[in-house]
């Protein structure tokens, strides 16, 4: 790229160059500390600065015809499935096959095999109702993809757990139970089979085909919608409030049960899934809470005041110390570790 | 997800792996594909095409060193491919009006939702030529770098930074006409 010359950088300069755009979409220490030695050095850019990140974060986004491309997305899926489908049964494909598909063109012997065979499968199901569900479950400072068989795919956070029953019934909604964060990505079942996430604080989240976080650590639980529709329902000492969630809704459920809801933008509060954090106005002792939750260490205050102090950011983290490190460096902390607790106080 | 391995599984043929990288890439790539072309049929068979093609060549693809940098060239050489010109986004033309609100206070009201801000500068992106909402998608949506980008479209370096460059400095302008981006604080 052509250098900037840093003393007459435009706005528009600025925000299409790539570390600077770099630093606003995801800061790290180093970079952090170059620009606000830049800000530093030529006060007088400190609007053009502020400008070309607003450019930046806005041409960020996504734009409004985005939202029918999910939907775009689970048509096409189809399609393909049956263009390969179609391909395979002339023959003309030499790879392994899909197992789910099966292998044979379809005739009237093996239709009456298949038949015969989801007549025995049923009633091995029916009777195994009571067949024990499983529970997937993530160590600190691990995340854990799991497809579930109707393609739906859940990513669990660390020190998560997920409970799934073994099959699902056809006309019974799919329940999960989670504790901890996931972010689910549903998929819409030809009869509009509901999904519904439980918390272990009473909340349900019911879908229909949709992309969402569930947040149930601490006080509240927080469910942000990335796209689709959700109801989102929690029952607390026999009270049930609802609430119809939109894109880009975060809604709180308190410990009594009362909803709140604000807009955001759900791509930060989904960033977690590929290893970056967004702390939105969080005091320290939250943050605190965060590496407690996520990474199991026990995380120590030297006082009241410091851990009242807020900050705003979005950050790389690949494990504990990146968070701490850009805490010392924007506070101007003290840290130390002995064992497994983190002892944090001021300079 | 670590995409080299999904891919190194889904080149051994599992299914399951195909699927991810499905779930993962197809949205960017239509969202792509909204850049290059309103014609969302055309959109739609040109990512079954790409998804069909790999699938059937998956035991002698390449490890591409960025799986989303390969699937969005090849989405693009489809939709040139396929697409006659007519298709294919034309700018408005430079005089095109943009409409100011009636007064400042509804101005504010109305930016209240991120969807509204979201469909505002949608509004304004239309108004710049093709090519340079293509280039600010990849510079700033899926954050390639500019040799990346270079790369995509099969153009020069000097001239992806000039398209990116020029058209920041026309919607800055646009903006600035719209008092947009003064109100819309993000952090």
């Amino acid at each position: 790229m052509p250098d900037m010359n840093n003393a007459t950088a435009t706005a528009a300069e600025l925000a299409a160059d790539h570390d600077f755009i770099q630093w606003v979409k995801y800061p790290t220490r180093e970079s952090t500390m170059y620009w606000s030695q830049f800000a530093e050095q030529y006060p007088e850019k400190a609007q053009e600065m502020a400008e070309a990140r607003r450019l930046v974060l806005l041409l960020s986004q996504e734009q409004a015809e985005d939202h029918s491309s999910d939907e775009d997305a689970d048509l096409v899926w189809e399609q393909l499935q049956e263009a390969i489908q179609q391909d395979r049964e002339h023959g003309r494909d030499d790879g392994p096959v899909f197992s789910l598909w099966g292998y044979t063109r379809r005739t009237w012997l093996s239709a009456a095999a298949v038949i015969i065979l989801l007549l025995a499968t049923s009633a091995l199901l029916f009777t195994r109702q009571s067949a024990e569900p499983v529970t997937y479950a993530t160590a600190y400072g691990e995340k854990r993809i799991i497809q579930l068989s109707d393609k739906s795919v859940i990513v669990l956070n660390a020190n998560s757990s997920i409970t799934i029953p073994e099959k699902w019934e056809k006309d019974e909604p799919r329940t999960v139970q989670l504790r901890g964060e996931a972010f689910f990505s549903v998929t819409q079942q030809p009869n509009r089979q509901q999904f519904i996430v439980k918390t272990s604080k009473g909340t349900e989240i019911n879908v229909l085909g949709t992309e969402f976080n569930v947040y149930d650590r601490g006080q509240e639980d927080r469910v942000v919608l990335a796209n689709g529709k959700v109801r989102l329902s929690a029952t607390q000492n026999g009270k049930t409030r609802q609430l119809e969630m939109q894109p880009g809704d975060l809604v709180t459920v308190s410990a009594a049960g009362d909803l709140r809801h604000r807009r955001v933008d759900p791509d930060l509060y989904t960033a977690w899934q590929h290893n970056k954090v967004y702390f939105d106005d969080y005091t320290l002792r939250e943050v605190g809470v965060l590496i407690e939750q996520q990474y199991g260490y026990k995380v120590e205050f030297s006082g009241k005041e410091l851990s009242g102090q807020r900050i705003t950011a979005f950050l790389e983290v690949k494990n504990p110390e990146d968070i701490l490190h850009t805490l010392a460096e924007t506070f101007e902390l003290k840290i130390t570790q002995q064992e497994n607790t983190i002892y944090i106080s001021s300079l | 997800m670590d995409e080299l391995e999904v891919w190194g599984r889904f080149k051994a043929g599992s299914e399951d792996d195909f699927s991810l990288l499905y779930r993962h890439f197809a949205p960017i790539m239509l969202r792509y594909g909204n850049r290059i072309t309103s014609d969302k049929e055309l959109i739609r068979d040109c990512l079954q095409q790409v998804f069909f093609s790999l699938w059937k060549s998956r035991a002698t693809v390449g490890t591409p060193a960025s799986v989303q940098h390969y699937l969005l060239k090849a989405i693009r050489n489809e939709l040139i491919k396929k697409g006659n010109r007519a298709k294919l986004h034309e700018a408005l033309p430079e005089n095109y009006h943009f409409e100011l609100e009636d007064s400042h206070e509804q101005t504010l009201i109305q930016l209240q939702t991120a969807e509204l801000t979201r469909q505002r500068i949608t509004e304004l992106l239309s108004q710049l030529p093709a090519r340079q909402r293509e280039v600010i998608f990849l510079k700033y949506y899926a954050n390639f770098k500019y040799d990346e980008i270079a790369a995509i479209m099969d153009i020069g370096q000097d001239s992806v930074y000039k398209t990116t460059y020029k058209a920041i400095a026309r919607l800055q302008q646009l903006l600035h006409n719209s008092a947009l981006l003064l109100l819309t604080l993000f952090f």
